[in-house]
């Protein structure tokens, strides 16, 4: 019959799923009504549920095994791989190969083999159906193989967007990867990688795969968190892939270790069921519901926010178009620390107009922005104006005989004229901040930083042009090495312009959205990794105590129940292995819970 | 005596803590079942008898964390003297290098009393001992200089002490990996090298709600505070989710294929260089507003 949680194939007889461990439903075979697992009689019908309860299937080294099945049950065993991962509710590949030859498996049970073991089984068995196409699609589509290998090709994408700077101009790729490079950048979308349809495409797919898995992993989350854990006889537990055989006066031994190991512990007579932190399953459901919460804000906040870049001087008044109100900046103020003049921080006093009225004002610093109808405003970043109106400072000095003689300081705005001697005036002509010469001998600015201050002028005697004059602040010989044959020598001492505040002016309604994900995210991952659900049941048959438990995966919940059935014997024997332990080498070949012993042995 | 002296005493902490756990490993002795490291312990053989130098490896890794202690309140003082600010010490390279040196042994000594398992301690005290030491060279400055306007708030402490605590837990995986690898390669006994295993395991994971909270929640806050948009898709931002993205497969290869042997333990291995190249190699070798170098 068919878990109807996770849809694993399990025998007639099981009353819990061999791989979600769900309890399972009975079917009337009279009317076909579902019923709890522990009923006898049907609800609907009456009919009696319960025939004899048959002997639970001999185990598969206890078998003869006749001839023509034999070499079926060895392919089937390569094809699932001897990985003995115990995940298919059976403890050895083996077991699972002739379980299912003989009709008792499905040849999906393999959940390491997947769809490609499923396959290559049925051939091997001979069955002639297929599955329809949509059903192999959802397979591939909600596989953790499809999470993995996006998630691979996702970071190698990301590593090229990296090392190729994003969002430039043309001309920066053309000056650092040549024509032909820049071409190709442009053609595979690489100068804007992360947003290319390529990208979101498969951001998209990983967030569908995300969801699909969620969907199918919460079917069972839900029915383990939401039902009591039932008691399982000593065979059921022998079935369980980390469990061992113990002698069975450690029984009330056990139930004092399990409290002590903070176990919720019930005891029905020679059984007992003992589990903790079951509402941690819930853990991953949360967090991957959470990946998809951020991402849906993400697109939401891409779709409907936006963001701009405002410059603005003192007293300015601009407006936000998209909110409808204006802002006028009040002030803007730079703050040094005292010993090193380092800045310490930029603040813009800003005030919010809306429909004429002045709503509020506030000072806005780094880290601190301003917020109105959803719409805020950070102090991104703070300059001068150098090539909007700037204010130089020369010395002038007049040359006679050869001997030059200091007239005077002025200080004049770029674009304007101001009066030499007798009838020369000299006019500020242009101002340069980062001052080089391009190749085709023209004069142009690095830079908006003042890194190479510069200034050209022009003397007039009259109407006429007398002469002209470069100066540089941190080249004064210039003046009188090239230019010693001017009448005037200016040195640029000094410049001033009007300061701005840069703002970055955004508003995202994903935000909410967005972080409302991050809560969820944390409290997910906090919630399986730090509270990860047990289940550990025991039964008493005649001298032995079995035990066995599932954690999050069978394998995750190896290393504590090892610790607990170590708790139960701590005198080591002189046999290198100890008491509690034997139950399960015993068991022969590769028993789940030493399966990682053969692992490591065959990867060294 | 500043913070630095105290910086620069743990770096010779470390340093011996280093070499006692050295000579923990090689001087054990063994009890029949010898495999490499002179395993002995019957139920637990990942446990060496415990030996003089081991209990001295222990008690000086311990010491040490404490002058590291005290080097780092000496250190919020020294801040707060010099900017008026009061600020844990994350501040900058120095800091976070001082930060991460105290941090590993720390985390590694919890999981030396729950585990018991003293083998990778000569890796863990040797990785805090170059961190300090390279914080402590003349490479760096320990100088306490303000801060720019972009890090004075406390989603920066937040950020940087959530990302390098959980990396602390990352790095302690690094070391488990490292020794699984080297042993695996000499035969070591196989119970030891499952929990090598486990112990990476198990650092990863309790290490990795603490590395999404700092790295990703904290780091996407803290931009959108500042810069007006949580997610640029800056190279440091990038590879912090390259990072996350890493760890993450390493947990579902767990999963799906049940991965418990060399593969996790290279994957271990990979995802610390990955966090490594996020701090460093992004700020010294990629451009971008993240970069506090250019």
């Amino acid at each position: 019959m068919t878990c109807t949680a996770c849809g694993t194939f399990n025998t007639p007889d099981s009353r819990f799923c061999k791989y979600c461990g769900v309890a399972l439903q009975i079917l009337c075979k009279a009317c076909g009504t579902t019923n709890d697992p522990d009923s006898r009689f049907c609800k609907m019908c009456g009919v009696s549920l319960t025939a004899a309860a048959p002997a639970p299937p001999p185990r598969a080294t206890e078998l003869a095994i006749d001839g023509a099945l034999r070499g079926k049950v060895a392919e089937v065993v390569k094809v699932l791989g001897g990985l003995n991962c115990g995940r298919c509710g059976y403890r050895t590949c083996a077991e699972n190969a002739l379980a299912i030859v003989r009709g008792e498996a499905s040849p999906h049970s393999c959940v390491q083999g997947g769809e490609e073991a499923a396959r290559q089984i049925r051939a091997i068995l001979g069955h002639a159906e297929r599955p329809s196409f949509g059903a192999l699609l959802w397979e591939q589509l909600t596989s953790i193989k499809l999470a993995i290998v996006l998630i691979v090709v996702i970071v190698l994408l990301s590593v090229i967007g990296t090392l190729i700077p994003q969002g430039k101009d043309p001309l920066f790729y053309i000056a650092s990867y040549g024509e032909a490079g820049t071409n190709i950048i442009k053609a595979l979308l690489l100068d804007q990688l992360y947003h290319s349809w390529y990208f979101v495409s498969l951001l998209v797919l990983l967030a569908l795969n995300t969801g699909a898995c969620a969907i199918k992993r919460f079917r069972v989350s839900w029915e383990l968190v939401s039902k009591p854990v039932e008691s399982r006889t000593a065979d059921e537990i022998a079935q369980l892939p980390t469990q061992a055989k113990l002698d069975a006066h450690l029984f009330e031994k056990l139930e004092e270790a399990l409290k002590r190991w903070r176990y919720r512990v019930r005891r029905e007579g020679t059984q007992l069921v003992a589990y903790k932190n079951l509402w941690g399953r819930l853990g991953i459901d949360i967090l991957h519901a959470s990946l998809i919460i951020i991402l849906i804000g993400g697109i939401v906040g891409g779709i409907l926010g936006f963001e701009d870049f405002q410059i603005a001087h003192k007293g300015e008044v601009f407006t936000v178009a998209r909110g409808g109100f204006q802002v006028r900046v009040d002030d803007l103020r730079v703050e040094h620390y005292p010993d090193s003049g380092q800045v310490k921080d930029w603040y813009s006093t800003l005030t919010v107009i809306d429909g004429g009225r002045e709503v509020f004002t506030k000072t806005i610093e780094v880290n601190e922005p301003l917020t109105y109808k959803g719409i805020s405003l950070y102090q991104a970043s703070f300059g001068s104006d150098w090539l909007g109106g700037a204010e130089l400072t020369f010395r002038v000095e007049r040359v006679s005989e050869g001997n030059a003689e200091p007239i005077g300081e002025i200080t004049a705005k770029v674009g304007t004229t101001f009066p030499l001697e007798d009838g020369r005036t000299a006019k500020v002509v242009a101002f340069y901040p980062d001052f080089i010469v391009t190749e085709d001998r023209r004069p142009a600015n690095r830079s908006q930083a003042l890194n190479n201050p510069a200034a050209f002028i022009e003397v007039y005697n009259g109407d006429q042009r007398e002469f002209t004059a470069w100066t540089f602040a941190q080249f004064p010989q210039f003046q009188h090495e090239f230019l010693g044959e001017n009448p005037y020598r200016f040195y640029l001492v000094g410049m001033k312009a009007p300061e701005f505040t840069g703002l970055q002016i955004a508003r995202n309604p994903g935000i909410p959205v967005i972080y409302a994900g991050f809560i969820l995210l944390v409290f997910g991952l906090a919630l399986n990794f730090y509270l990860p659900p047990r289940r550990l049941w025991a039964a008493v048959k005649e001298s032995t105590l079995y035990v066995g438990g599932l954690g999050r995966e069978p394998r995750e919940f190896e290393p504590e129940f090892e610790e607990i059935m170590a708790d139960l014997s701590p005198c080591p024997s002189s046999h290198p292995q100890s008491l509690s332990l034997r139950g399960k080498r015993g068991e022969g070949e590769g028993a789940g819970g030493l399966g990682p012993k053969e692992e490591i042995t065959s990867h060294g | 005596m500043d913070s630095a002296f105290f910086f620069y005493l743990s770096a010779v902490g470390y340093f011996l803590a280093f070499v006692f756990y050295l000579l923990h490993l090689v001087g054990s002795p063994s009890d029949g079942q010898r495999s490499g490291l002179g395993i002995v312990a019957t139920s637990q053989p990942w446990v060496l008898k415990e030996t003089t130098w081991g209990k001295l490896a222990t008690w000086t890794t311990l010491v040490t964390v404490l002058i590291s202690t005290v080097g780092m309140v000496l250190r919020v003082l020294e801040m707060h003297r010099v900017s008026g600010m009061w600020m844990l010490p994350v501040t900058n390279t120095y800091e976070t290098l001082a930060f991460f040196a105290w941090a590993i042994p720390l985390v590694y000594l919890l999981f030396e009393w729950r585990y018991k398992i003293k083998v990778v301690g000569a890796f863990v005290t040797g990785m805090a001992f170059l961190f300090i030491a390279l914080a402590s060279s003349p490479l760096l400055s320990s100088e306490v200089r303000p801060l720019v306007p972009a890090l004075q708030s406390y989603w920066l402490v937040l950020h940087v002490l959530f990302t390098l605590g959980g990396e602390a837990f990352f790095a302690v995986a690094f070391g488990a990996g490292l020794v699984f690898l080297w042993l695996q390669r000499r035969g070591g006994n196989l119970q030891t090298l499952k929990m090598l295993d486990n112990l990476s395991y198990k650092a990863i994971a309790l290490g990795f709600p603490f590395f999404t909270l700092g790295g990703l929640v904290f780091g996407a806050i803290w931009a959108q505070h500042a810069w007006g948009r949580y997610w640029g898709w800056d190279p440091k931002e990038t590879w912090m989710l390259i990072t996350w993205f890493f760890y993450a497969l390493y947990l579902h290869v767990r999963v799906k294929w049940g991965w418990r042997d060399a593969k996790t333990a290279w994957l271990a291995v990979g995802g610390f260089a990955v966090a490594m190249f996020t701090w460093w190699g992004v700020n010294y070798l990629l451009a971008g507003l993240h970069s506090y170098a250019n």
